[in-house]
């Protein structure tokens, strides 16, 4: 298995929910018609027909749910979305016209007007596992995490041998930075799928959140070796070994990653900063001007570049390069510190002086907000003792 | 690092924002950059000839330094501790030794400073209560010089509460005349931490420059674990320095009648504020042969105070390089040692920090800027230990001064879980290989080095005069340890005295260049280093085979005196615009 997806998920809803056929006896004909083809699965043909009697009962909710569920058949999710509020506004307590509405939106991709029309939908129906599904993946789609949880939980829990469920669910608490539910979701789904190179990196992604390193190190080498060519594999496992300043063991890891996806600037970016920490400027400087010029937001890229060119007396590229870094996050100290040194190295007193003041301003700040956080967590009369 | 209290980022996230920092962030209660030791180079095979034993208890130091708790520490300062200085108080010219010394909860009555009086014979004898120094209490820093020209060192002492100054009655005994001297204060409680004199304004009486680690007030302290700033490695210890309130600093003027003024807010000492100083160091850094003040800060820049020659300093830290690391972080500045490890007649910086970060080593360029060399030196070696006093001295007489360390924990908590991160450590030796280099050295120096110790101040001195450089420790909660160099081989040496006839007598922020063999090293005289401590005051140059020693000394009040030829071997004094007043030849004591 590859990897989960949000659209493997819904495969297993469709969208079948006719209502009959019960209005005036003029037009029951062409209903009945127009039904049967649809139940025939003749979509473009039953389309027609619903068409032509919506154009002459444009406010008749049963021919536009029964169109908008024949558009949404056909892949037209905009003009079926269309015609469900259509029958919605003139029957607004058809609960599976909202449904059908909620799904077409989904599947549009629209999942804030998804979650809306199946919040909705559950508040006026009796508890329904489906619905729990499709608000936690429409509340997933929107990456509200904390949101998407509650109702993924109930739902994996309805059904536990589901993989995908069990895989959004741990996604969502990992970026929900809930470390243990990711922990527990990932080991569920490593249960279902064991040769699975995603579920192994949500594991070590779990791990890793938990400052568990080896064991995040152990689930991202099991990803790399169930799929090798898995996306960003490498790239993980080379990232926790450079977190553990282990950078003989990280730095084979980003090749690896380059060797699969040569445009990976992140990849680049780190084994330019390994290659910069050794002392090979050269493959360093290659290496992170790759990086920028594929990715030209990656702050460590331009900073190791300005360390590199400054360590080779190259002062206006290194400025260059610093004041990029800079500009990406003005708010870190460390490229304003250097910016300033080479400054002062090229003769430029008066700007290296303004990089300066910037840096101490920085930590002052820093300093000082840690200090009233702290005060903000002391109790007024609590002697420590 | 990462600063203090940043968030610290998982690799998913590095993926999602497609930026990363250079560094990690660890929050907790003090600056460490959390690298890894950059790796050793091939031992050079060279043979160290210095070898240190501890004899503290053969020659009768065994009073144990009382210093909070053992096992745990619920407060911040039960685990900074103090320093410890060798000087001369009976001007009988050998070295007496001065252990400062805390208290815990219950106030133990034999919690006191202690005054051990040299016997001539490589044991001490203490005279604490004869010498009228029995006081406890938290202390912290001293420095040691004749800050009323008389003839006899006095005594400054940092604490947490009220600081003291004890005149030197030139009788054996001293007399605290704190609050005479206009030094009595009345403000917020502070806790007094680095402290040096200083004659920052060249009239040959010295002034008082008294640094402040935090404004703690005991109530207000939160328990350990109750924040971040209050745990280390996810175990509960005592909180701070980070998210405490920052102290004022003092700079005192000496005005001649035994008093001193506050001029802190008129000489821009006061302007410098967010800082948690500690060592504080007087020397003219910058080469204009005026003092400056280097003022080790931890968890925050470092200060550089630039005497501006009018009665006033710049904080010029950040723009001359000696603030930060080499990439504008913060480091836990504690210790520090002055000297010219190039031999290129320069004051270059070391200062000593958190384990899981290297020490710093400032190259002085010669204009005052300065440049970290750490890496380039292979001082990133050693990461494992939290480093507090040091300094460069030439331990085996070689001629190229090596840098000397001290280590110990300030969370006895954590080595039970983390058994890489121990209370009690070894000292350590980086001897100067001579080529901007220095190379680590434990077991090689002896079991002196080896011995693992809760370890603070550490104080340079040759207290058995046999023409070496020995050292005295401050242990936390254990007798101190004296480490006597049995220096093999047959290099030369030097000791220079200062003595001030125009500049303060005890010649503070003097430097001598001495020339020898076709080398030139600058050394100065400091009245604190290290860490909170003070080293003898005689300079000690070893001179490798070289016979013979050109001095210039730099006299603080700006003269210039030139010595030629003055012989190896021996010890001398040289008093201002009089020349050499007085020469020893020594022998080394029987150390069996």
């Amino acid at each position: 298995m590859r990897g989960f997806s949000v659209p493997h998920c819904i495969l297993f809803f469709s969208t079948v929910l006719l209502l009959s056929a019960r209005s005036s006896p003029a037009q029951a004909i062409d209903k009945q018609q127009a039904m049967l083809l649809t139940q025939q699965g003749k979509f473009q043909e039953a389309k027609e027909a619903w068409l032509q009697l919506a154009a002459h009962a444009p406010n008749d909710y049963v021919v536009q749910a029964n169109l908008g569920l024949v558009l949404a058949q056909l892949g037209d999710y905009k003009d079926a979305i269309a015609a469900y509020h259509k029958s919605l506004a003139a029957h607004p307590s058809e609960p599976g016209v909202r449904m059908n509405l909620g799904l077409a939106e989904f599947k549009q991709g629209n999942f804030a007007a998804a979650s809306s029309s199946f919040s909705s939908l559950a508040s006026t129906t009796p508890p329904d596992p489906r619905l729990e599904t499709l608000l936690g993946l429409s509340y997933y789609g929107q990456q509200l995490y904390e949101k998407a949880i509650p109702h993924l939980t109930i739902a994996s829990q309805n059904d536990p041998s589901n993989p995908q469920l069990h895989y959004v669910l741990a996604e969502s608490c990992l970026h929900g930075r809930k470390p243990e539910c990711t922990l527990t979701e990932s080991q569920k789904l490593l249960q279902l799928s064991p040769d699975s190179a995603a579920a192994h990196m949500l594991l070590g992604e779990a791990y890793d959140g938990t400052k568990q390193e080896n064991e995040a190190i152990t689930e991202f080498a099991a990803a790399a070796a169930a799929n090798p060519s898995q996306p960003n594999v490498h790239f993980g496992l080379g990232y926790l070994y450079w977190k553990k300043h282990d950078y003989d063991q990280a730095a084979p890891e980003f090749k690896a990653e380059i060797d699969h996806d040569p445009k990976n600037a992140q990849s680049l970016t780190y084994l330019g900063d390994i290659a910069y920490r050794n002392n090979n400027d050269d493959e360093a400087a290659a290496s992170l001007l790759k990086a920028v010029h594929l990715q030209p937001n990656i702050r460590l890229a331009y900073f190791d570049l300005g360390c590199v060119y400054a360590r080779e007396n190259k002062n206006a590229d290194a400025i260059t390069a610093f004041k990029e870094a800079e500009r990406l996050d003005p708010t870190e100290p460390d490229a304003h510190y250097r910016l300033a040194r080479v400054y002062l190295a090229s003769g430029q007193k008066q700007k290296a002086d303004a990089e300066f003041v910037k840096t101490k301003s920085l930590h002052q700040k820093e300093q000082e907000s840690i200090i009233e956080k702290m005060a903000a967590n002391t109790p007024a009369d609590a002697p420590a003792n | 690092m990462r600063k203090p209290g940043a968030a610290e980022f998982n690799r998913r996230e590095f993926l999602l924002l497609g930026t990363a920092a250079s560094t990690m962030a660890l929050a907790q209660g003090i600056a460490s950059r959390g690298v890894k030791p950059q790796p050793r180079g091939k031992p050079s095979g060279l043979p160290f000839l210095a070898h240190f034993t501890d004899v503290a208890a053969k020659a009768g130091l065994v009073a144990p330094t009382i210093y909070g708790g053992i096992d745990h520490k619920q407060f911040i300062f039960e685990t900074v501790g103090c320093g410890v200085a060798f000087f001369d108080y009976d001007n009988d010219g050998w070295l007496d030794i001065l252990v400062l010394c805390g208290t815990r909860a219950d106030s133990p009555p034999e919690a006191t400073n202690r005054l051990y009086k040299n016997n001539r014979d490589g044991t001490f004898i203490d005279v604490t209560e004869k010498a009228g120094l029995v006081r406890t209490g938290w202390a912290s820093g001293v420095t040691i010089a004749d800050y009323n020209n008389d003839g006899y060192e006095d005594i400054f002492i940092t604490y947490y509460g009220q600081n003291v100054l004890y005149k030197n009655n030139g009788d054996g005994t001293f007399t605290d005349v704190t609050e005479q001297a206009g030094l009595a204060y009345t403000g917020p409680t502070r806790w007094g931490s680095g402290c040096t004199f200083l004659d920052y304004d060249r009239d040959g009486h010295l002034d008082l420059f008294v640094a402040s680690y935090l404004a703690v007030d005991l109530n207000k302290i939160p328990k350990p674990g109750t924040n971040p700033m209050c745990s280390y490695k996810e175990v509960p210890v005592n909180c701070g320095p980070n998210g405490l309130p920052f102290a004022k600093n003092f700079l005192y003027r000496n005005q001649g009648d035994g008093t001193f003024r506050d001029v802190s807010e008129t000489s821009g000492i006061r302007k410098a504020t967010s800082t948690y100083a500690m060592t504080s160091v007087a020397a003219d850094f910058t080469g204009d042969g005026w003092t400056d003040l280097y003022v080790a800060s931890d968890s925050t820049p470092s200060l550089l105070f630039v005497n501006q020659h009018d009665g006033t300093f710049k904080e010029e830290a950040t723009e001359r390089g000696v603030a930060f690391s080499e990439d504008g972080l913060e480091q836990a500045g504690m210790g520090v040692g002055i000297g010219d490890y190039t031999l290129r007649g320069r004051l270059d910086i070391f200062k000593t920090h958190f384990s899981d970060d290297t020490d710093v080593l400032y190259r002085n360029d010669g204009t005052g800027q300065f440049t970290d060399v750490t890496l380039a030196a292979m001082l990133g070696v050693e990461t494992r230990f939290i480093q507090w006093g040091t300094g460069f001295a030439d331990l085996d007489n070689n001629g190229w001064p090596d840098l000397f360390i001290v280590t110990g924990s300030v969370y006895p908590e954590v080595e039970a879980k983390f058994p890489q991160y121990p209370l009690k450590s070894p000292r350590l030796i980086f001897r100067n290989l001579g080529n901007g280099k220095f190379e680590e050295l434990i077991e090689e120096a002896g079991p002196g080095i080896s011995a693992a110790h809760c370890s603070r101040g550490c104080a340079f001195g040759d207290f058995d005069n046999d023409g070496d450089v020995d050292v005295a420790i401050i242990n936390l909660n254990e007798p101190p340890s004296l480490l006597r160099n049995d220096l093999k081989g047959n290099h030369n040496w030097i000791k220079v005295l200062l003595v001030g006839t125009k500049s303060n007598r005890s010649a503070i922020g003097s430097r001598v260049i001495a020339r020898y063999g076709g080398k030139l090293q600058a050394q100065t005289v400091t009245a604190q280093s290290s860490f909170y401590s003070v080293n003898d005051r005689r300079l000690h140059f070893g001179l490798g085979a070289a016979q013979l020693a050109d001095l210039d000394i730099h006299w603080t009040n700006g003269a210039v005196e030139k010595l030629t030829g003055v012989k190896a071997g021996q010890f001398i004094i040289v008093k201002e615009g009089q020349g050499i007043t007085k020469t020893e030849t020594w022998t080394s004591l029987d150390k069996s």
